[in-house]
């Protein structure tokens, strides 16, 4: 007998992935078709909830900055309070929205001086406002902090390219630290994950270079 | 849900994976065209069976008992050639991203690193299987 493939996380499985169905009649093809783009549509909805439900988890730590008793005030000593590692991740949440910002900026200014990159930074530029939009909603308490609207593009293509990909390369390690020094799980999740499409990212330009 | 239980989830997920790349790996075998493929599958066998050895060691670190591998697992869909192999590596890689990043959530200090570096790395494999890039993989469809 076999077992159910991976476990109660597989049952709700829906294959958006899917790029052709081998193997079967056209009819059965045509069904899963419709079924798969059903599926997807709905995958993307519940992505967007449980991304911002999840933002929102990790903005707790917003939250309860906003009402944190000042105790460095009275100048006595103390020993690091369970409220010292919800600043530290009210810290680390804006290190990581500034640098996921830049990169963000940074990937417009590409496509400014290099129209002709457009296809390939757009998709980029498109996760990478995903990204800031989500990690901003999980600090909507705090204003965003201004980031630099100007760069230096390289004026080569292939140059253009390579330090976007620096770049990226640079937030993936960033965003993988954030993750392992973030206090709040759910904020670590979010972080980790940002990095592995960092991973990706970089990957799928040095690809296409 | 505890680390050690989101370790086993890891672990059990990586017992799946290893099954399910065997499978592919069969049928891959058998297609003379699919050298990249098969390198891939290749590669993503060996990196899951590190990752499963990692997790044993963690959780026996733990004085748990590591969940075991059935004996055999049923695929999502039949794999009878060269494009259900890949539909079935990104499969794995998808889900085996989504618990990677659930147990991110609940570990800390090595464990998490070594947690969120498979996470990176399921994401890349999905990719190379052909998988589209995500703004949060292993966060979104989990």
């Amino acid at each position: 007998m076999q077992a159910r493939w991976y476990g109660r996380w597989m049952q709700a499985a829906a294959f958006d992935d899917d790029k052709g169905p081998g193997g079967v009649s056209d009819t059965e093809a045509e069904q899963s078709a419709t079924s798969l783009t059903k599926s997807s549509a709905r995958e993307r909805l519940l992505t967007r909830r449980r991304l911002m439900s999840l933002a929102s988890a990790a903005g707790v730590v917003a939250g309860l900055s906003g009402c944190m008793p000042s105790r460095e005030r009275t100048g006595r000593r103390r020993t690091p309070t369970p409220t010292d590692a919800v600043r530290g991740d009210v810290g680390l949440l804006v290190t990581a929205i500034t640098g996921e910002e830049l990169l963000l900026a940074y990937c417009a200014a590409v496509i400014d001086r290099h129209p002709e990159l457009a296809a390939v930074v757009r998709p980029v530029h498109q996760r990478q406002r995903e990204h800031v939009d989500v990690l901003r909603s999980a600090l909507r308490r705090l204003d965003p902090p201004p980031a630099p609207r100007r760069f230096v593009v390289p004026a080569g293509r292939r140059s253009a390219q390579a330090r976007l990909v620096r770049r990226i390369d640079a937030a993936r390690r960033d965003r993988f630290d954030d993750c392992l020094a973030a206090e709040s799980g759910p904020l670590a999740r979010l972080l980790a994950s940002a990095a592995a499409s960092h991973a990706v990212t970089a990957d799928l330009l040095r690809v296409q270079r | 849900m505890t680390a050690l239980a989101a370790l086993q989830d890891c672990l059990a997920a990586e017992h799946a994976a290893i099954y399910g790349y065997g499978v592919l790996g069969g049928v891959l075998g058998g297609d003379n065209n699919a050298a990249s493929d098969q390198a891939l599958a290749t590669a993503g066998y060996v990196a899951h069976r590190t990752r499963r050895d990692e997790l044993t060691a963690l959780i026996t670190g733990l004085d748990a008992d590591p969940v075991p591998a059935e004996p055999a697992y049923a695929t999502p869909f039949p794999i009878t050639g060269t494009p259900d192999c890949r539909r079935l590596g990104r499969h794995i890689e998808h889900r085996t991203a989504a618990v990677y990043s659930f147990a991110v959530a609940e570990t800390v200090r090595g464990t998490r690193r070594m947690l969120a570096s498979a996470l990176l790395d399921a994401a890349r494999r999905e990719v190379r299987w052909g998988g589209e890039a995500q703004a949060f993989p292993g966060v979104t469809d989990s």
